[in-house]
């Protein structure tokens, strides 16, 4: 009987929720609300709200004194409020938080299976399901997940980057950065405030284009040259002169070196806005794509 | 299939999955009291 009542309970809970939702649905398309608001506005609430009855077993278990419940339902319910949190960020404009994560992995992606395990886990453990129906649980919360939310799938691109920098790109990278620290060092030796600013400014040029090799390694062929043979050529003449002008004056030799100077610094920022440029042709295809998505769904 | 349509398919699909599995872990931790306490009560 206790059982029938608590059965008819939760499927109230759930015909509430589901009235709720409708509701909320039909009054987001009379809106017409902006897609990322509607996304990052709908992104959440059923996640967190749909697992609860695990974490209430888990409660139950640990009243009742059952470990093996306990512990299923515990690890279940931490799965799927984990997964619920990624997605909700996935979904959000919270780009920047989640930005070391795109860079491998979709947020909502692996939201959406941790989701799929927790629900497995909490099906076979904590309900006492067959392995088999437990990996159907799973695999109707992954879909379900994917229906509702909308998976990131492109997982081409960002393989596609990863694999572009590579072992030698990373190398190149570290070496480059350690080139960068080494003018800095001899940049201090320099006691000429004006040849030490122009230094202080390539550096920092150095270590913006460094930066956005590191952000897009599909620039690591554009900025190759600028790796390899620049900024070792600066490193080599830079450390030469900090060595040699405390001990003689030379004032030919430090116009020489002012001049060269200026052509790196130019030089440097002539790359720094190559990569920055095409960053704007990449943001061109993006915009470019989001208007025919939005156009092809109607929303345009 | 509609945006609305499949949205709405995909939240049924989460009612089951998370949902249902869910309740069924919470029934079956108020069985498993139940039965405990049930025997506790016959051994005394």
């Amino acid at each position: 009987m206790k059982r029938l009542l608590l059965l008819v309970i939760v499927l109230a809970v759930i015909a509430a929720l589901l009235l709720l939702l409708w509701r909320r649905l039909n009054g987001q398309d009379k809106a017409k609300r902006d897609l990322t608001q509607a996304d990052a506005s709908q992104a959440g609430w059923p996640l967190f709200v749909f697992p609860l009855p695990a974490a209430i077993a888990a409660l139950v278990a640990l009243i009742g004194g059952q470990l093996g419940m306990l512990l299923g339902d515990v690890f279940g319910y931490g799965l799927m409020l984990g997964g619920a949190l990624l997605v909700r960020l996935g979904s959000g404009d919270r780009r920047a938080i989640a930005d070391w994560l795109w860079r491998r992995l979709s947020p909502k992606t692996l939201g959406a299976l941790l989701l799929a395990f927790g629900s497995g886990i909490t099906a076979w453990l904590g309900a006492g399901h067959h392995p088999g129906i437990a990996l159907a649980f799973g695999l109707l919360t992954l879909l379900g997940v994917h229906l509702a939310y909308g998976l990131d799938l492109s997982f081409q691109p960002r393989l596609h980057r990863r694999l572009d920098l590579g072992a030698q790109g990373a190398a190149s990278l570290r070496e480059a950065a350690r080139t960068i620290a080494a003018i800095e060092q001899a940049r201090l030796e320099i006691r000429q405030p004006e040849l030490s600013a122009r230094l202080a400014k390539i550096a920092a040029l150095a270590q913006q284009i460094l930066e956005r090799v590191n952000d897009d390694p599909r620039d690591l062929w554009q900025a190759r040259k600028f790796l390899t043979v620049y900024l070792e050529g600066v490193q080599r003449v830079v450390e030469g002169y900090a060595k040699t002008h405390g001990r003689i004056a030379a004032p030919e030799l430090e116009q020489r070196f002012r001049h060269a100077l200026e052509t790196v610094e130019t030089a440097f920022r002539e790359q720094h806005q190559v990569l920055l440029e095409r960053d704007v042709e990449d943001l061109d295809v993006q915009i470019e794509v989001l208007t025919q998505q939005l156009a092809r769904e109607g929303m345009l | 299939m509609s945006d609305r349509q499949r949205r709405l398919v995909g939240l049924l699909l989460l009612i089951i999955g998370l949902g249902v599995a869910s309740s069924q872990a919470l029934l079956a931790s108020c069985s498993g009291s139940a039965i405990a306490a049930s025997v506790s009560t016959a051994a005394h």
